[in-house]
Order: C-alpha cells, then sequence, then structure tokens
C-alpha cells in the first residue's frame, strides 16, 4: 500500500462490540482517533451499509478494518476490487460490493485495502480475546508506520513505505 | 432429528439477505411430498445476559450490542423500561420528540434497506432471476436513478439517527427518564432542506412496489398466504405508532382478541413456548394456547391492527391497501412491502411534522418521579413489536430481564410461509433449483427477519444447501460463495 502526500483516507472499522472479537474494527478505530493524524478520517460502525457507497467518492484510499474469522495471524491486509457478482447480500453488505455501488453512481471508486485481524471468539460477550488483543497490537504498530511515514513525507522527508 | 424419517431432507443453511444463523430444512417422504419444515435458529443468543448484573441506566447503552441492525430501537426500548423504573410516566416534550424523530428516522433508514436492498430484485427481477442478478448492484444497473435514492433515503435516515442518538455505534441520546440533547437550528435546517425530497422518493418507492404488485396481483396476495392473528401497539384512539402505545391483537378475521393492553400486563396476555429444535421461542396469546394463540407482527400487522393513520399521505395509501379485503385484515405475507412502505411513506411525513416542531429546541430534557423495581416496554421495531421487561435489586442492578424480539414474535409466521412455499412449489419436484430454494427465500425475506444480530467476522459462508436421503447420505449440494 503506497499513501501519496496529502491522500485523504478513510479508516473504516466495523463489527459488533458485544461479541467479543467482533469488537476488534472499532477498537482499532478508537487508536486512529486518538492518533489524530492529518488528513486521516476514522469512522465505525456495526456494520458495512449500502450509504457507504455514497461517501467513499470523497476519500482517496480507504482502509476497511474487520475481524478475520478464517485466515492469517496476526491480520491480513489485500486489495479490495469492486465486485458487481454479489452472491453474499444480508442487511450488511461487503466491502467489494460497496465498492461496486460507489463505482455505479459516481464512476470510479476509491482504492481500498482491507485490513482484517484475526480474532478467535465470535460469542456474546464484551472484551476481546488476550490473542486477538495482541493481533490488534501488531495490526495497529503496522498502519500507524505507514500513517506516521506519511505524515513525515508531508513535513518534508522524501523517503515512502510500501507493503504488499 | 429428522434423518430418522425415511426420506430426505433439504436444509438451506443460513438463509440468505437474512441476517446471521438461519437454516430452512425441509423433509421430504419417499414419493416427494414435503412431510416436515423448519426455520431453525441455530445460535443461542442469551440475550439477556447483556443486561442482568448491569446497573438499570446502563441498559439503554449496553442494549444497543445486541442487535447491529436495528441497535436503535433497543436504544429506544431500553429507555422506555428505564423511564418506567425512575418513574418518568410522562416525558418532557423535548425528550418525547427527539427520540420520536430518532425512531422515525430509524424506520426510514430500515425500510429503505429492505425494500431497496433485500426484496426488490425478487420482485424487480423475478424469483428465478440469476442470483448474480438478483442483488442490488443488478438494480442499479436496472434503474440506476431508483437505486441511488434508495441509498440517499438510507444516509438521511443514518443521518437523523446521528443527530439524535449521538452516533452510531453505543448511540446515548435516549437515557432513562429523557434525552441527553435536543436538536440544534443548524441541525434542523440541513434535514429540512432535504425532507421534501426525501417524501417524494418515499412516494415514489411505494408507487413502484404498488405498481409490481398490481401487475401480478391475485400472484402476490396467494403467494405465502395463510391465516394469521396479527399483534401490534396502537395509539388510544386506534391510530396507528410505531414508538408508544398499547397492545391490540386481531384475528385473521379482523375481530378484537384483545385490546388497549398496557405494557406491565404483558405477561397476562402473552406466553413463550421452548421447542427443543431451535433456540428462538414461540410466543402466543396465552387466551387462545399454543396452536392457535401465534401471531404476525411487524408492518403488515400494524396495519391491519391500527384504525387509522395520522398523516394524510400514509392514511390514504392505508386505505387503498385496506380496500382489497374489504377493510379485514390481510393475511397475504407479500403484502408486508406494500405495508413497509406505507409505513416509510408514514415515517417520511412525520420526519418533517416533528422538524417543524419548535419542541425539538426545548431545553427540558430529563423527567424524574418516584423509582420502582420494574419497568416493561415495547415500541414498534421496523420488523415488529419488541418487548423489554427489567427487574432491579437495592443496589440498582438487573436482576431480571426478558427480552421479546420482533423475529422472535414472528417465528411461528416464518415458519408457517415456508410450510406454505414447500407445499406450493417444491412438492414433487426431482431437482432443487436455485429459483425454488430462492421462493423458499422470499417468503422468509418477505418478513424482515433478523436472525443473529450482527457478527459479520470475515469469512463466513453465506449459503449451504443439503439434500440428504434417507440413509444421511448427501444426494444434492449447493453452495453460493
Amino acid at each position: 500500500m503506497n499513501l501519496v502526500e496529502n491522500d485523504k483516507i478513510l479508516i473504516f472499522g466495523y463489527g459488533n462490540p458485544g461479541r467479543h472479537d467482533d469488537a476488534l474494527g472499532s477498537l482499532f478505530i478508537q487508536r486512529v482517533q486518538q492518533s489524530n493524524f492529518k488528513n486521516v478520517y476514522a469512522d465505525a460502525d456495526y456494520q458495512l451499509n449500502i450509504e457507504l457507497g455514497a461517501e467513499l467518492t470523497n476519500y482517496d484510499k480507504v482502509i476497511f478494518v474487520d475481524a478475520l474469522r478464517e485466515g492469517e495471524e496476526p491480520f491480513c491486509l489485500t486489495r479490495v476490487f469492486p465486485s458487481k457478482n454479489i452472491t453474499f447480500t444480508t442487511h450488511s453488505i461487503n466491502a467489494e460490493s460497496i465498492l461496486a455501488i460507489c463505482e455505479e453512481y459516481f464512476g470510479s471508486a476509491p482504492e481500498t485495502w482491507m485490513l482484517g485481524i484475526k480474532g478467535y471468539d465470535f460469542t456474546i460477550g464484551e472484551g476481546i480475546t488476550d490473542k486477538s488483543q495482541k493481533n490488534l497490537e501488531i495490526a495497529w504498530q503496522y498502519l500507524n508506520k505507514i500513517l506516521n511515514q506519511q505524515r513525515r513525507r508531508e513535513h518534508g522527508t522524501k523517503e515512502s513505505y510500501s507493503y504488499y | 432429528m429428522s434423518t430418522k424419517t425415511a426420506g430426505r431432507k433439504i436444509v438451506i443453511n443460513p438463509v440468505t439477505r437474512v441476517e446471521g444463523h438461519g437454516k430452512v430444512t425441509i423433509l421430504l417422504d419417499e414419493k416427494g411430498n414435503v412431510q416436515q419444515t423448519r426455520f431453525h435458529i441455530i445460535e443461542f443468543r442469551g440475550f439477556e445476559r447483556f443486561v442482568q448484573g448491569r446497573f438499570y441506566w446502563e441498559a439503554p447503552t449496553i442494549v444497543q450490542r445486541l442487535c447491529g441492525i436495528c441497535p436503535v430501537s433497543h436504544h429506544l426500548c431500553a429507555a422506555k423500561t428505564t423511564d418506567m423504573i425512575v418513574g418518568a410516566k410522562t416525558l418532557t416534550p423535548t425528550a418525547e420528540k427527539m427520540r420520536r424523530l430518532m425512531h422515525y428516522g430509524q424506520t426510514l433508514q430500515s425500510h429503505a434497506l429492505h425494500f431497496f436492498h433485500l426484496c426488490s430484485p425478487d420482485l424487480l427481477f423475478g424469483f428465478d432471476a440469476p442470483v448474480e442478478q438478483r442483488n442490488v448492484i443488478g438494480v442499479i444497473k436496472a434503474d440506476p436513478e431508483t437505486a441511488k435514492k434508495a441509498v440517499l433515503l438510507r444516509k438521511y435516515g443514518q443521518e437523523i439517527i446521528k443527530a439524535t442518538a449521538g452516533k452510531k455505534v453505543h448511540g446515548t441520546g435516549a437515557i432513562p427518564g429523557g434525552i441527553n440533547k435536543n436538536l440544534t437550528i443548524e441541525e434542523r435546517d440541513i434535514f429540512l432542506k432535504d425532507i421534501d425530497t426525501i417524501l417524494q422518493w418515499s412516494i415514489e418507492a411505494l408507487e413502484l412496489c404498488k405498481k409490481i404488485v398490481k401487475e401480478k396481483l391475485e400472484f402476490f396476495l396467494n403467494f405465502g398466504a395463510f391465516d394469521s392473528n396479527h399483534l401490534s401497539i396502537v395509539r388510544k384512539d386506534g391510530c396507528l405508532d410505531l414508538y408508544d402505545g398499547l397492545l391490540r391483537a386481531k384475528t385473521a378475521d379482523g375481530e378484537i382478541i384483545f385490546d388497549m393492553v398496557k405494557p406491565e400486563d404483558y405477561l397476562d396476555y402473552i406466553a413463550e413456548e421452548v421447542r427443543p429444535w431451535s433456540y428462538m421461542k414461540f410466543p402466543f396469546i396465552r387466551s387462545l394456547g399454543k396452536e392457535k394463540g401465534w401471531y404476525r407482527v411487524g408492518p403488515l400487522a400494524r396495519i391491519n391492527n391500527c384504525d387509522f393513520i395520522d398523516t394524510p399521505l400514509a392514511e390514504k395509501e392505508r386505505q387503498e391497501l385496506m380496500s382489497l379485503s374489504g377493510g379485514k385484515p390481510i393475511n397475504a405475507s407479500m403484502a408486508y412491502h406494500w405495508t413497509r412502505m406505507i409505513e416509510m411513506l408514514h415515517s417520511a411525513e412525520k420526519i418533517k411534522d416533528l422538524l417543524n416542531d419548535s419542541d425539538l429546541q426545548g431545553t427540558n430534557l430529563i423527567t424524574q418521579g418516584t423509582k420502582q423495581k420494574r419497568g416493561v416496554a415495547w415500541i414498534e421495531a421496523p420488523r415488529g413489536t419488541l418487548f423489554h421487561h427489567y427487574e432491579i435489586n437495592d443496589n440498582d442492578q438487573i436482576v431480571l430481564a426478558n427480552l421479546i424480539v420482533s423475529t422472535t414474535n414472528n417465528n411461528e409466521p416464518m415458519n408457517q410461509v415456508v410450510n406454505v412455499l414447500a407445499k406450493d412449489y417444491l412438492q414433487g419436484k426431482s431437482e432443487i433449483t436455485e429459483g425454488l430454494l430462492n421462493t423458499i427465500e422470499v417468503g422468509i425475506r418477505a418478513y424482515d427477519p433478523c436472525l443473529s444480530c450482527a457478527t459479520h467476522a470475515l469469512g463466513q459462508m453465506p449459503l449451504h444447501v443439503q439434500v440428504i436421503n434417507h440413509k444421511g447420505e448427501v444426494v444434492n449440494e449447493l453452495s453460493r460463495k
């Protein structure tokens, strides 16, 4: 992921804090909000909703953050592309579909990534597991480094940082 | 379970475009006749665990975690329950109207989502259309302007919620005895600027729904139709009221079973049955018993039960719909869609009325009274009547909580619609097609169930279908990835 100077970035976490590790997305957003990065906007909800398709066009880059039920530890960062071939539709909607809505309405969707942080317990209850807490820390350090890198560039540093 | 019975079993697991972990099982006998149908909930939710042991004033915030689909309904119902605990018998005009605004915003966005995102793909493209087309992107392609309006309707409702509840996750607007903020002039003007457009789009959505239904009126009136009782709250004068009122139940023919029941008396009228094969309980009207006492809730029940609607456009539409049955209750599952759109229009009208009411800018936000140890309240959530009941100890901790959520109230009707449709459409079929499976799902979706309350971690399997013969062998399998 390459962040260009003055990119307007949305980091959007989702999940239900009442489902143990499903809180990872919103906990991650709390970190972002406390850090106060320039040009970085953070928001959270219980789930993705179709109206986000109208929002994304306001950003250059978008990073969704969700708990990862199946996948590698500690986290997985993957590029997300619009998908019009939607077969998974519930009251919520997946990131690919959100991008497709954005593309259909506005002609283009922003470069979007999905940060999936590995979780283990999705039963009803509050608080995340120790293992997912560690994964959250590692994921946060990783993204924090990228965002700090961007901030330094804005102050004249020429070095760049990329991953994947 | 059913594998012990001769025949084959069809499993739809979970149901798409329905929230959470639902599963449909259809057991056919050796001749291909429908022997038994069940709509399962395969995950234990344990709502009460969330609330027990917590201080009562925490409830309006905590209960939102029960459901990521309709957190506002739980938020408001919990606030109403704790109103009773703090002895706030009558809220200040500002508090009540702010809550109502929040609730109508919620109903608007929820009904818009259901119609455009979950239901209209079926209505526009047909139940047999390719699954790739039967989704919101398909709607965008077919009618981009309408679909765009749907997105913006949702957005408007969500913004109303944000302005009244404070934030999307863990909103704190409603508190025991009132509300913690009013609506500023600046916020009001933002919403007023667009409300006429929202109203117009709500009319257009209803017209679209009516056009589709009227083209195949007989089909829609008979698809998944069955007689039931109807339960909802109504205002004291019989008017539709989504936020507050007294409980009314009618038979399928429109006879009153009970009326003007107060929340604190609900246990005298409603009981819940537990069945071993489902985690979701089966509520019923006590006086009619388990077999005959089950009922529908939600938009259809509300429109059937109320005597009138106090907003002119929605009332005109109600009269038109009810003329189809000579004023008697309509018992067609697909009429949920029509009634849902009438309620969306009603919500838009109510929002406009409220935005023009200066009470929203009042500063008297809280009412207090004599504390009680028991609180019971209800609200008409978008999917139907929602009950909250708490009892507290001397330390103000909740020691008993009983919640009957909308989807639980509609449990038996959803089982009934699966049964009716299985008999109508699957009987004797040699091959289970996507279209046939979707037919069953269309029936369930009409009730807009919310099954599991929002775990959306990446990696869940959306749909898995198995056909199992009497030996327990998988003879047909279908997955959507």
